[in-house]
Protein backbone atom coordinates (compact mmCIF):
# COMPACT_ATOMS: atom_id res chain seq x y z
CA UNK A 1 0.00 0.00 0.00
CA UNK A 2 2.69 2.31 0.90
CA UNK A 3 6.41 1.96 -0.45
CA UNK A 4 9.31 3.80 0.00
CA UNK A 5 12.61 4.02 -2.14
CA UNK A 6 15.68 6.08 -0.96
CA UNK A 7 13.85 8.95 0.24
CA UNK A 8 16.12 11.42 0.64
CA UNK A 9 15.31 15.28 1.77
CA UNK A 10 18.04 17.82 2.18
CA UNK A 11 17.73 21.36 3.40
CA UNK A 12 21.08 22.86 2.19
CA UNK A 13 23.58 20.97 3.18
CA UNK A 14 22.01 19.24 6.14
CA UNK A 15 20.14 15.65 5.15
CA UNK A 16 17.19 15.39 7.45
CA UNK A 17 16.11 12.10 5.92
CA UNK A 18 18.76 9.77 4.39
CA UNK A 19 18.08 6.94 1.79
CA UNK A 20 15.00 5.79 3.67
CA UNK A 21 13.53 2.55 2.39
CA UNK A 22 10.77 0.75 3.58
CA UNK A 23 7.16 -0.95 2.35
CA UNK A 24 3.72 -1.42 4.18
CA UNK A 25 1.22 -3.58 3.76
CA UNK A 26 -2.58 -3.01 3.42
CA UNK A 27 -4.26 -3.26 6.86
CA UNK A 28 -0.65 -3.03 9.06
CA UNK A 29 0.16 -0.15 11.69
CA UNK A 30 3.44 0.55 10.83
CA UNK A 31 5.26 2.44 13.58
CA UNK A 32 8.23 5.47 13.28
CA UNK A 33 9.81 5.46 16.59
CA UNK A 34 12.71 8.00 16.87
CA UNK A 35 13.66 10.97 18.83
CA UNK A 36 13.52 14.64 17.92
CA UNK A 37 14.91 15.63 15.16
CA UNK A 38 15.22 11.78 13.60
CA UNK A 39 13.52 12.64 10.10
CA UNK A 40 9.87 11.32 11.25
CA UNK A 41 8.16 14.03 10.38
CA UNK A 42 9.91 15.22 7.44
CA UNK A 43 9.20 11.67 6.23
CA UNK A 44 5.70 12.09 6.39
CA UNK A 45 5.65 15.31 5.13
CA UNK A 46 7.01 13.97 1.86
CA UNK A 47 4.34 11.18 1.87
CA UNK A 48 1.77 13.25 2.29
CA UNK A 49 3.09 15.30 -0.55
CA UNK A 50 3.59 18.42 1.25
CA UNK A 51 7.29 18.99 -0.10
CA UNK A 52 9.06 16.43 -2.49
CA UNK A 53 11.68 14.16 -1.70
CA UNK A 54 15.18 16.08 -3.03
CA UNK A 55 15.64 11.76 -3.83
CA UNK A 56 14.02 8.64 -4.33
CA UNK A 57 10.14 8.19 -4.64
CA UNK A 58 7.27 6.85 -2.52
CA UNK A 59 4.49 5.84 -3.36
CA UNK A 60 0.93 5.58 -2.11
CA UNK A 61 -2.06 2.96 -3.53
CA UNK A 62 0.53 2.29 -6.20
CA UNK A 63 0.33 6.68 -7.38
CA UNK A 64 3.61 8.64 -7.00
CA UNK A 65 3.65 11.38 -4.28
CA UNK A 66 5.41 13.81 -7.05
CA UNK A 67 3.77 13.45 -10.13
CA UNK A 68 0.35 12.31 -8.72
CA UNK A 69 0.24 14.05 -5.82
CA UNK A 70 -3.40 15.12 -5.82
CA UNK A 71 -4.24 11.48 -6.26
CA UNK A 72 -2.44 10.40 -3.57
CA UNK A 73 -3.84 13.06 -1.33
CA UNK A 74 -7.37 12.17 -2.16
CA UNK A 75 -5.68 8.58 -0.63
CA UNK A 76 -4.69 10.00 2.51
CA UNK A 77 -5.70 11.25 5.91
CA UNK A 78 -3.41 13.49 7.82
CA UNK A 79 -2.78 13.92 11.72
CA UNK A 80 -0.04 16.61 11.98
CA UNK A 81 1.95 17.05 14.73
CA UNK A 82 -0.20 19.18 17.43
CA UNK A 83 -3.18 18.70 15.38
CA UNK A 84 -3.72 22.65 13.61
CA UNK A 85 -7.99 23.43 13.55
CA UNK A 86 -9.44 26.34 13.43
CA UNK A 87 -10.45 27.26 16.96
CA UNK A 88 -13.36 29.65 15.43
CA UNK A 89 -15.88 26.65 14.13
CA UNK A 90 -17.73 24.66 15.68
CA UNK A 91 -16.64 20.48 15.41
CA UNK A 92 -19.22 19.99 12.98
CA UNK A 93 -18.44 22.78 11.06
CA UNK A 94 -15.20 21.78 10.54
CA UNK A 95 -15.76 18.79 9.41
CA UNK A 96 -17.97 19.72 7.10
CA UNK A 97 -14.97 22.02 5.74
CA UNK A 98 -12.84 19.40 5.39
CA UNK A 99 -15.29 16.58 3.88
CA UNK A 100 -15.92 19.52 1.03
CA UNK A 101 -12.46 20.68 0.84
CA UNK A 102 -11.45 16.48 0.45
CA UNK A 103 -13.64 16.25 -2.32
CA UNK A 104 -16.48 14.17 -0.59
CA UNK A 105 -19.54 14.15 -2.51
CA UNK A 106 -22.29 16.69 -1.58
CA UNK A 107 -25.04 13.90 -1.39
CA UNK A 108 -22.52 11.99 0.77
CA UNK A 109 -21.13 14.63 3.08
CA UNK A 110 -23.74 14.64 5.79
CA UNK A 111 -23.11 11.15 5.96
CA UNK A 112 -19.57 11.04 6.64
CA UNK A 113 -19.19 13.46 9.43
CA UNK A 114 -22.04 11.76 11.15
CA UNK A 115 -19.88 9.11 10.86
CA UNK A 116 -16.88 10.65 12.17
CA UNK A 117 -18.46 11.80 14.82
CA UNK A 118 -19.34 8.52 15.90
CA UNK A 119 -16.21 6.76 14.98
CA UNK A 120 -14.24 9.36 17.34
CA UNK A 121 -16.93 9.73 19.87
CA UNK A 122 -17.02 13.41 19.13
CA UNK A 123 -21.50 13.51 19.59
CA UNK A 124 -20.98 15.44 23.24
CA UNK A 125 -18.95 18.48 21.66
CA UNK A 126 -20.45 18.42 18.40
CA UNK A 127 -21.78 21.78 18.51
CA UNK A 128 -18.95 23.76 20.33
CA UNK A 129 -16.34 25.82 18.92
CA UNK A 130 -13.22 23.56 18.13
CA UNK A 131 -11.54 26.92 20.67
CA UNK A 132 -13.05 25.70 23.72
CA UNK A 133 -12.90 21.87 23.75
CA UNK A 134 -9.85 19.91 26.02
CA UNK A 135 -7.09 18.60 24.36
CA UNK A 136 -8.03 15.04 23.84
CA UNK A 137 -11.51 16.10 21.90
CA UNK A 138 -9.36 18.56 19.73
CA UNK A 139 -6.91 15.45 18.96
CA UNK A 140 -10.20 13.27 18.35
CA UNK A 141 -11.37 16.42 15.58
CA UNK A 142 -7.90 15.94 14.23
CA UNK A 143 -8.50 12.37 13.41
CA UNK A 144 -12.31 13.14 12.43
CA UNK A 145 -10.92 15.38 9.59
CA UNK A 146 -8.05 12.17 8.81
CA UNK A 147 -10.81 9.74 8.42
CA UNK A 148 -13.28 12.12 6.95
CA UNK A 149 -13.18 10.81 3.28
CA UNK A 150 -12.47 6.83 4.79
CA UNK A 151 -9.29 6.94 3.32
CA UNK A 152 -7.50 3.66 2.78
CA UNK A 153 -3.99 5.35 4.06
CA UNK A 154 -3.61 7.43 7.53
CA UNK A 155 -0.55 8.98 8.22
CA UNK A 156 -0.35 10.15 11.93
CA UNK A 157 2.43 12.66 13.30
CA UNK A 158 2.65 12.26 17.52
CA UNK A 159 -0.93 11.18 17.67
CA UNK A 160 -0.79 11.24 21.42
CA UNK A 161 1.80 13.62 22.52
CA UNK A 162 0.58 16.51 25.18
CA UNK A 163 -2.05 14.04 26.36
CA UNK A 164 -2.93 12.54 29.58
CA UNK A 165 -3.05 8.68 30.25
CA UNK A 166 -6.70 8.64 29.91
CA UNK A 167 -6.58 10.58 27.03
CA UNK A 168 -3.81 8.40 25.38
CA UNK A 169 -5.08 5.26 26.00
CA UNK A 170 -8.28 6.54 24.41
CA UNK A 171 -6.71 7.30 21.10
CA UNK A 172 -4.42 4.46 21.03
CA UNK A 173 -7.90 2.45 20.92
CA UNK A 174 -8.85 4.55 18.45
CA UNK A 175 -6.02 4.38 16.23
CA UNK A 176 -6.17 0.59 16.40
CA UNK A 177 -10.01 0.98 15.53
CA UNK A 178 -9.28 3.00 12.18
CA UNK A 179 -6.08 0.37 11.64
CA UNK A 180 -8.82 -2.12 11.13
CA UNK A 181 -10.20 -0.68 7.80
CA UNK A 182 -6.95 1.63 6.73
CA UNK A 183 -3.31 1.23 6.56
CA UNK A 184 -1.56 3.36 9.17
CA UNK A 185 2.04 4.77 9.74
CA UNK A 186 2.10 6.71 12.72
CA UNK A 187 5.23 8.63 14.33
CA UNK A 188 6.42 8.66 18.02
CA UNK A 189 8.67 8.71 20.51
CA UNK A 190 6.64 7.46 23.47
CA UNK A 191 8.13 4.03 23.36
CA UNK A 192 5.25 1.46 24.91
CA UNK A 193 3.05 3.75 21.73
CA UNK A 194 4.74 1.90 19.91
CA UNK A 195 4.45 -1.97 21.18
CA UNK A 196 0.87 -1.32 22.11
CA UNK A 197 0.13 -0.21 19.07
CA UNK A 198 1.83 -1.34 15.78
CA UNK A 199 2.49 -4.14 14.09
CA UNK A 200 5.76 -3.39 12.95
CA UNK A 201 8.44 -0.46 13.96
CA UNK A 202 10.69 1.39 11.75
CA UNK A 203 13.61 2.83 14.04
CA UNK A 204 14.80 5.96 12.68
CA UNK A 205 17.75 7.91 14.22
CA UNK A 206 19.64 11.27 12.44
CA UNK A 207 17.56 10.39 9.16
CA UNK A 208 18.20 7.06 8.60
CA UNK A 209 16.28 3.72 8.75
CA UNK A 210 18.34 1.72 11.74
CA UNK A 211 16.11 -1.21 12.22
CA UNK A 212 12.84 -2.62 10.88
CA UNK A 213 10.92 -5.45 12.48
CA UNK A 214 7.78 -6.42 14.58
CA UNK A 215 8.44 -5.43 18.21
CA UNK A 216 8.91 -9.54 19.20
CA UNK A 217 11.36 -9.83 16.38
CA UNK A 218 13.19 -6.52 17.64
CA UNK A 219 13.23 -8.13 21.31
CA UNK A 220 14.41 -11.09 20.37
CA UNK A 221 17.16 -9.87 17.79
CA UNK A 222 18.31 -7.34 20.26
CA UNK A 223 17.99 -9.22 23.95
CA UNK A 224 21.58 -10.25 25.30
CA UNK A 225 20.46 -11.29 28.92
CA UNK A 226 17.59 -13.09 30.20
CA UNK A 227 15.89 -11.01 33.11
CA UNK A 228 13.74 -12.43 35.61
CA UNK A 229 11.83 -10.62 38.09
CA UNK A 230 11.12 -12.48 41.71
CA UNK A 231 9.12 -11.10 44.75
CA UNK A 232 10.43 -12.68 47.80
CA UNK A 233 9.25 -13.15 51.64
CA UNK A 234 12.03 -13.75 53.47
CA UNK A 235 15.57 -12.57 54.74
CA UNK A 236 16.32 -9.96 52.03
CA UNK A 237 20.14 -10.36 52.18
CA UNK A 238 20.24 -13.88 52.41
CA UNK A 239 17.93 -14.47 49.66
CA UNK A 240 20.25 -11.81 47.10
CA UNK A 241 23.24 -13.91 47.77
CA UNK A 242 21.74 -16.83 47.70
CA UNK A 243 20.31 -16.06 43.87
CA UNK A 244 23.85 -14.79 43.12
CA UNK A 245 25.26 -18.30 42.98
CA UNK A 246 22.65 -19.94 41.30
CA UNK A 247 24.39 -21.08 38.24
CA UNK A 248 24.68 -18.63 35.19
CA UNK A 249 23.37 -15.60 37.30
CA UNK A 250 25.28 -12.57 36.17
CA UNK A 251 23.73 -10.58 38.41
CA UNK A 252 20.65 -9.82 41.16
CA UNK A 253 19.33 -6.60 41.89
CA UNK A 254 16.95 -5.52 44.45
CA UNK A 255 14.74 -2.97 43.61
CA UNK A 256 13.26 -0.38 45.49
CA UNK A 257 9.66 -0.46 45.26
CA UNK A 258 7.61 1.07 48.75
CA UNK A 259 4.96 -0.52 49.63
CA UNK A 260 5.59 -3.72 48.08
CA UNK A 261 5.34 -7.03 50.18
CA UNK A 262 8.29 -8.80 50.38
CA UNK A 263 11.69 -8.11 48.51
CA UNK A 264 11.91 -7.63 44.82
CA UNK A 265 15.00 -8.75 42.82
CA UNK A 266 15.89 -8.60 39.69
CA UNK A 267 17.86 -11.76 38.02
CA UNK A 268 19.88 -11.29 34.79
CA UNK A 269 21.36 -14.63 33.54
CA UNK A 270 22.56 -15.08 29.71
CA UNK A 271 19.85 -14.94 26.89
CA UNK A 272 20.08 -18.74 26.18
CA UNK A 273 20.38 -19.98 29.77
CA UNK A 274 16.75 -20.65 31.58
CA UNK A 275 16.85 -20.36 34.70
CA UNK A 276 13.28 -20.20 36.29
CA UNK A 277 13.15 -23.24 37.59
CA UNK A 278 16.39 -22.64 39.74
CA UNK A 279 15.66 -19.94 41.56
CA UNK A 280 11.87 -21.27 42.07
CA UNK A 281 13.49 -24.47 43.63
CA UNK A 282 15.72 -23.25 45.42
CA UNK A 283 13.55 -20.28 47.34
CA UNK A 284 11.17 -23.43 48.21
CA UNK A 285 13.98 -25.06 49.30
CA UNK A 286 15.29 -22.78 51.71
CA UNK A 287 11.56 -22.21 52.92
CA UNK A 288 10.65 -18.69 52.00
CA UNK A 289 7.74 -17.64 50.25
CA UNK A 290 7.86 -16.90 46.49
CA UNK A 291 5.24 -14.15 45.84
CA UNK A 292 5.93 -13.72 42.22
CA UNK A 293 8.41 -14.79 39.19
CA UNK A 294 8.47 -13.99 35.73
CA UNK A 295 10.25 -13.37 32.99
CA UNK A 296 10.87 -9.88 31.49
CA UNK A 297 11.55 -9.33 28.13
CA UNK A 298 13.48 -6.28 27.08
CA UNK A 299 11.35 -2.93 26.60
CA UNK A 300 11.83 -0.88 23.38
CA UNK A 301 13.51 2.16 25.38
CA UNK A 302 16.07 -0.31 25.90
CA UNK A 303 15.92 -1.81 22.35
CA UNK A 304 15.99 2.05 21.30
CA UNK A 305 19.13 2.73 23.66
CA UNK A 306 20.83 -0.73 22.57
CA UNK A 307 20.38 0.28 18.18
CA UNK A 308 21.69 3.88 19.25
CA UNK A 309 24.56 2.91 21.17
CA UNK A 310 25.60 0.18 18.29
CA UNK A 311 25.45 3.05 16.24
CA UNK A 312 27.87 5.19 18.53
CA UNK A 313 30.38 2.63 18.38
CA UNK A 314 30.56 1.64 15.01
CA UNK A 315 31.34 5.69 14.45
CA UNK A 316 33.59 5.51 16.97
CA UNK A 317 35.19 1.87 15.98
CA UNK A 318 35.46 3.88 11.94
CA UNK A 319 36.81 6.90 13.15
CA UNK A 320 39.61 5.06 15.38
CA UNK A 321 40.39 2.72 12.16
CA UNK B 1 -11.92 26.36 -4.02
CA UNK B 2 -16.20 26.80 -2.55
CA UNK B 3 -14.82 24.89 0.35
CA UNK B 4 -12.04 27.38 0.73
CA UNK B 5 -14.28 30.13 -0.11
CA UNK B 6 -17.39 28.80 2.40
CA UNK B 7 -14.50 28.92 5.27
CA UNK B 8 -12.90 31.92 4.69
CA UNK B 9 -16.41 33.91 4.82
CA UNK B 10 -17.50 32.18 7.81
CA UNK B 11 -13.99 32.64 9.87
CA UNK B 12 -14.53 36.57 8.39
CA UNK B 13 -17.96 37.12 10.43
CA UNK B 14 -17.70 34.80 13.30
CA UNK B 15 -14.88 37.17 14.33
CA UNK B 16 -15.96 40.76 14.91
CA UNK B 17 -13.05 42.13 13.03
CA UNK B 18 -15.25 41.78 9.73
CA UNK B 19 -18.76 43.37 11.77
CA UNK B 20 -16.67 45.91 12.66
CA UNK B 21 -14.30 46.76 9.62
CA UNK B 22 -17.82 46.79 7.60
CA UNK B 23 -19.57 49.14 10.18
CA UNK B 24 -16.99 51.81 10.50
CA UNK B 25 -16.19 51.76 7.09
CA UNK B 26 -20.13 52.16 6.11
CA UNK B 27 -20.09 55.05 9.11
CA UNK B 28 -17.21 57.21 7.49
CA UNK B 29 -18.78 56.87 4.15
CA UNK B 30 -22.13 57.65 5.65
CA UNK B 31 -20.68 60.91 7.27
CA UNK B 32 -18.66 61.90 4.24
CA UNK B 33 -21.50 61.09 1.66
CA UNK B 34 -23.87 63.73 4.11
CA UNK B 35 -21.53 66.40 4.20
CA UNK B 36 -20.73 65.99 0.29
CA UNK B 37 -24.50 66.61 -0.03
CA UNK B 38 -24.40 69.48 2.03
CA UNK B 39 -21.82 71.14 0.70
CA UNK B 40 -23.32 70.07 -2.81
CA UNK B 41 -26.70 72.04 -1.77
CA UNK B 42 -24.74 74.79 -1.01
CA UNK B 43 -23.10 75.17 -4.29
CA UNK B 44 -26.18 74.76 -6.12
CA UNK B 45 -27.46 77.28 -4.25
CA UNK B 46 -24.59 79.76 -5.51
CA UNK B 47 -24.54 77.99 -8.88
CA UNK B 48 -28.44 78.95 -9.07
CA UNK B 49 -27.06 82.35 -8.29
CA UNK B 50 -24.82 82.41 -10.88
CA UNK B 51 -27.26 81.05 -13.45
CA UNK B 52 -25.68 78.05 -13.89
CA UNK B 53 -26.34 74.55 -12.87
CA UNK B 54 -24.28 72.32 -10.52
CA UNK B 55 -23.70 68.91 -12.08
CA UNK B 56 -23.02 66.20 -9.55
CA UNK B 57 -22.34 63.52 -11.97
CA UNK B 58 -18.83 66.26 -11.89
CA UNK B 59 -18.43 67.55 -8.53
CA UNK B 60 -19.89 65.43 -6.05
CA UNK B 61 -19.60 61.76 -7.11
CA UNK B 62 -15.89 61.45 -8.51
CA UNK B 63 -14.11 62.79 -4.99
CA UNK B 64 -16.67 60.55 -3.24
CA UNK B 65 -16.18 58.20 -5.38
CA UNK B 66 -11.76 58.50 -4.87
CA UNK B 67 -11.81 58.70 -1.13
CA UNK B 68 -13.87 55.80 -0.71
CA UNK B 69 -11.20 54.33 -2.43
CA UNK B 70 -8.45 56.17 -0.12
CA UNK B 71 -10.39 54.82 2.72
CA UNK B 72 -10.05 51.13 1.58
CA UNK B 73 -5.91 51.74 1.63
CA UNK B 74 -6.99 51.11 5.34
CA UNK B 75 -9.35 48.94 5.58
CA UNK B 76 -8.74 46.02 3.27
CA UNK B 77 -4.79 45.57 4.89
CA UNK B 78 -7.26 44.42 8.04
CA UNK B 79 -9.17 42.17 5.86
CA UNK B 80 -6.19 40.37 4.09
CA UNK B 81 -3.73 40.46 6.96
CA UNK B 82 -4.81 37.34 8.42
CA UNK B 83 -5.40 35.41 5.36
CA UNK B 84 -2.23 33.16 5.19
CA UNK B 85 -0.05 34.36 8.57
CA UNK B 86 -2.56 32.88 10.66
CA UNK B 87 -2.51 30.38 9.32
CA UNK B 88 1.06 29.87 8.67
CA UNK B 89 0.98 30.91 12.54
CA UNK B 90 -1.32 28.04 13.55
CA UNK B 91 -0.20 25.40 11.07
CA UNK B 92 -3.55 24.75 9.64
CA UNK B 93 -1.68 25.74 6.17
CA UNK B 94 0.53 22.53 6.19
CA UNK B 95 -2.80 20.42 6.74
CA UNK B 96 -4.49 22.49 4.30
CA UNK B 97 -1.81 22.10 1.87
CA UNK B 98 -2.03 18.24 2.68
CA UNK B 99 -5.81 18.31 1.33
CA UNK B 100 -6.45 17.41 -2.77
CA UNK B 101 -6.41 21.22 -3.41
CA UNK B 102 -4.09 22.85 -5.80
CA UNK B 103 -2.38 26.18 -4.51
CA UNK B 104 -4.18 27.87 -7.41
CA UNK B 105 -7.55 26.66 -5.32
CA UNK B 106 -6.78 27.82 -1.84
CA UNK B 107 -5.35 31.00 -3.03
CA UNK B 108 -9.16 31.41 -5.19
CA UNK B 109 -11.22 30.55 -2.06
CA UNK B 110 -9.51 33.02 0.02
CA UNK B 111 -9.34 35.84 -3.12
CA UNK B 112 -13.39 35.71 -3.61
CA UNK B 113 -14.35 35.54 0.20
CA UNK B 114 -12.01 38.50 0.98
CA UNK B 115 -14.03 40.03 -2.38
CA UNK B 116 -17.38 39.15 -1.00
CA UNK B 117 -16.59 41.20 2.25
CA UNK B 118 -15.53 44.46 -0.18
CA UNK B 119 -18.61 44.00 -2.58
CA UNK B 120 -20.66 43.76 0.56
CA UNK B 121 -19.23 47.14 1.78
CA UNK B 122 -19.34 48.71 -1.14
CA UNK B 123 -23.16 47.49 -2.24
CA UNK B 124 -23.92 49.39 1.49
CA UNK B 125 -22.42 52.17 0.63
CA UNK B 126 -24.88 52.79 -2.54
CA UNK B 127 -27.99 53.52 -0.03
CA UNK B 128 -25.97 56.77 0.31
CA UNK B 129 -26.00 57.79 -3.86
CA UNK B 130 -29.55 56.35 -4.09
CA UNK B 131 -30.49 59.05 -1.48
CA UNK B 132 -28.48 61.17 -3.33
CA UNK B 133 -30.10 60.38 -6.85
CA UNK B 134 -33.55 61.42 -5.53
CA UNK B 135 -32.17 65.40 -4.50
CA UNK B 136 -30.53 65.79 -7.80
CA UNK B 137 -30.05 63.44 -11.00
CA UNK B 138 -27.65 60.92 -11.20
CA UNK B 139 -25.70 58.88 -14.32
CA UNK B 140 -25.72 55.56 -13.00
CA UNK B 141 -23.81 54.03 -15.95
CA UNK B 142 -21.14 56.83 -14.91
CA UNK B 143 -21.52 55.30 -10.97
CA UNK B 144 -21.28 52.15 -12.20
CA UNK B 145 -18.06 52.45 -14.04
CA UNK B 146 -16.84 54.34 -10.72
CA UNK B 147 -17.85 51.23 -8.65
CA UNK B 148 -16.27 48.75 -11.03
CA UNK B 149 -13.06 50.73 -10.92
CA UNK B 150 -13.52 50.71 -6.66
CA UNK B 151 -13.98 46.99 -7.47
CA UNK B 152 -10.81 47.00 -9.43
CA UNK B 153 -9.30 48.47 -7.23
CA UNK B 154 -9.72 46.25 -4.22
CA UNK B 155 -8.81 43.48 -6.23
CA UNK B 156 -5.24 44.58 -6.91
CA UNK B 157 -5.61 45.41 -2.99
CA UNK B 158 -5.92 42.28 -1.67
CA UNK B 159 -3.70 40.76 -3.76
CA UNK B 160 -1.14 42.81 -2.86
CA UNK B 161 -2.14 42.48 0.90
CA UNK B 162 -2.32 38.25 0.17
CA UNK B 163 0.81 38.64 -0.79
CA UNK B 164 2.44 40.26 1.79
CA UNK B 165 0.25 37.82 4.34
CA UNK B 166 1.46 34.78 2.23
CA UNK B 167 5.04 35.76 3.36
CA UNK B 168 5.01 35.77 7.21
CA UNK B 169 3.67 34.59 10.20
CA UNK B 170 2.70 37.26 11.65
CA UNK B 171 -0.83 39.41 10.76
CA UNK B 172 0.86 42.74 12.45
CA UNK B 173 3.87 42.25 9.31
CA UNK B 174 1.54 41.68 6.77
CA UNK B 175 -0.68 44.57 7.65
CA UNK B 176 1.74 46.73 8.01
CA UNK B 177 3.86 45.53 4.74
CA UNK B 178 0.69 45.94 2.99
CA UNK B 179 0.11 49.70 4.20
CA UNK B 180 3.48 50.67 3.45
CA UNK B 181 3.16 49.23 -0.43
CA UNK B 182 -0.70 50.13 -0.85
CA UNK B 183 0.59 53.69 0.62
CA UNK B 184 3.47 53.53 -2.21
CA UNK B 185 1.16 52.81 -5.17
CA UNK B 186 -1.27 55.51 -3.90
CA UNK B 187 1.00 58.73 -3.52
CA UNK B 188 3.51 57.24 -6.71
CA UNK B 189 2.22 59.92 -9.07
CA UNK B 190 2.64 62.40 -6.35
CA UNK B 191 6.02 61.68 -5.48
CA UNK B 192 7.13 61.49 -8.76
CA UNK B 193 7.40 64.94 -9.84
CA UNK B 194 9.37 65.01 -12.75
CA UNK B 195 7.73 62.86 -14.62
CA UNK B 196 10.67 60.15 -14.57
CA UNK B 197 8.92 57.01 -13.63
CA UNK B 198 5.56 58.13 -15.57
CA UNK B 199 7.51 58.27 -18.57
CA UNK B 200 8.90 54.91 -18.81
CA UNK B 201 6.75 52.94 -16.98
CA UNK B 202 3.73 54.58 -18.06
CA UNK B 203 1.27 55.86 -15.03
CA UNK B 204 1.88 53.50 -11.83
CA UNK B 205 -0.14 55.32 -9.53
CA UNK B 206 -3.76 53.88 -8.39
CA UNK B 207 -5.15 57.06 -8.04
CA UNK B 208 -4.45 58.31 -11.35
CA UNK B 209 -6.27 54.94 -12.75
CA UNK B 210 -9.43 54.91 -10.28
CA UNK B 211 -9.50 59.14 -11.23
CA UNK B 212 -10.69 58.00 -14.43
CA UNK B 213 -12.84 55.72 -13.55
CA UNK B 214 -14.66 57.81 -11.04
CA UNK B 215 -15.44 60.23 -14.16
CA UNK B 216 -16.93 57.43 -16.25
CA UNK B 217 -14.00 57.32 -18.65
CA UNK B 218 -13.59 53.65 -19.45
CA UNK B 219 -10.50 53.20 -20.73
CA UNK B 220 -8.51 49.60 -21.41
CA UNK B 221 -5.56 51.05 -19.72
CA UNK B 222 -6.63 51.57 -15.99
CA UNK B 223 -8.72 48.25 -16.51
CA UNK B 224 -5.57 46.28 -17.38
CA UNK B 225 -3.44 48.69 -14.88
CA UNK B 226 -5.96 46.86 -11.90
CA UNK B 227 -6.11 43.46 -13.42
CA UNK B 228 -2.52 43.40 -14.06
CA UNK B 229 -1.45 44.07 -10.25
CA UNK B 230 -4.44 41.60 -9.43
CA UNK B 231 -2.74 38.93 -11.23
CA UNK B 232 0.54 40.12 -10.81
CA UNK B 233 0.56 39.57 -7.22
CA UNK B 234 -2.01 36.73 -6.78
CA UNK B 235 0.58 35.05 -9.01
CA UNK B 236 3.55 35.75 -6.36
CA UNK B 237 1.47 34.52 -3.61
CA UNK B 238 0.97 30.97 -5.45
CA UNK B 239 4.80 31.26 -6.03
CA UNK B 240 4.79 31.73 -2.37
CA UNK B 241 2.78 28.95 -1.39
CA UNK B 242 4.54 26.87 -3.86
CA UNK B 243 8.47 27.36 -2.80
CA UNK B 244 7.78 25.00 0.23
CA UNK B 245 8.30 22.30 -2.57
CA UNK B 246 11.84 23.65 -3.94
CA UNK B 247 13.52 25.29 -0.89
CA UNK B 248 15.72 23.65 1.02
Amino acid sequence: MISADRLTKRFGDHTVVDSVTFEVEKGEILGFLGPNAAGKTTTMKMLTCYFPPTDGTARIAGFDVVEESLKVRRMIGFLPENVPLYPEMTVREYLEFAAAAKSVPHADRRQAVTQALDRCNLGEVESQLIGTISRGFRQRVGLGQAIINQPPVLILDEPTVGLDPAQIRDIRELIKELGRTSTVILSTHILPEVSLTCNRVVILHKGRIREVDTPENLTAKLQTVNTVRLQVRGPHQEIQEALGQVQGVQDVTRLEEPGSEGAIFRVQAPRDLEVRGELSRLIVQKGWDLLELHSEGISLEEIFLNVVQREVETNQGGEAA
Amino acid sequence: MIAVFNRELKAYFSSILAWVLVSIYLLIVGFIVAFSIEDFADMSMAAMQGMRQANAMEQLVPPLLTTMGFLLLFFLPLLTMRLFAEERRSGTLDLLLTYPLTEAQILAGKFMAAMTVVGMMLAFTLSGFIMLGRLTPLDWPVLGIGYLGLLLLSAAFLAFGMWASSLTSSQLVAAVVTYGGLLMLWILSGVDRSGALKERFGDLSALAHLTNLTKGVLDTQDLVYFLALAALFLFLTARVLESRKWRG
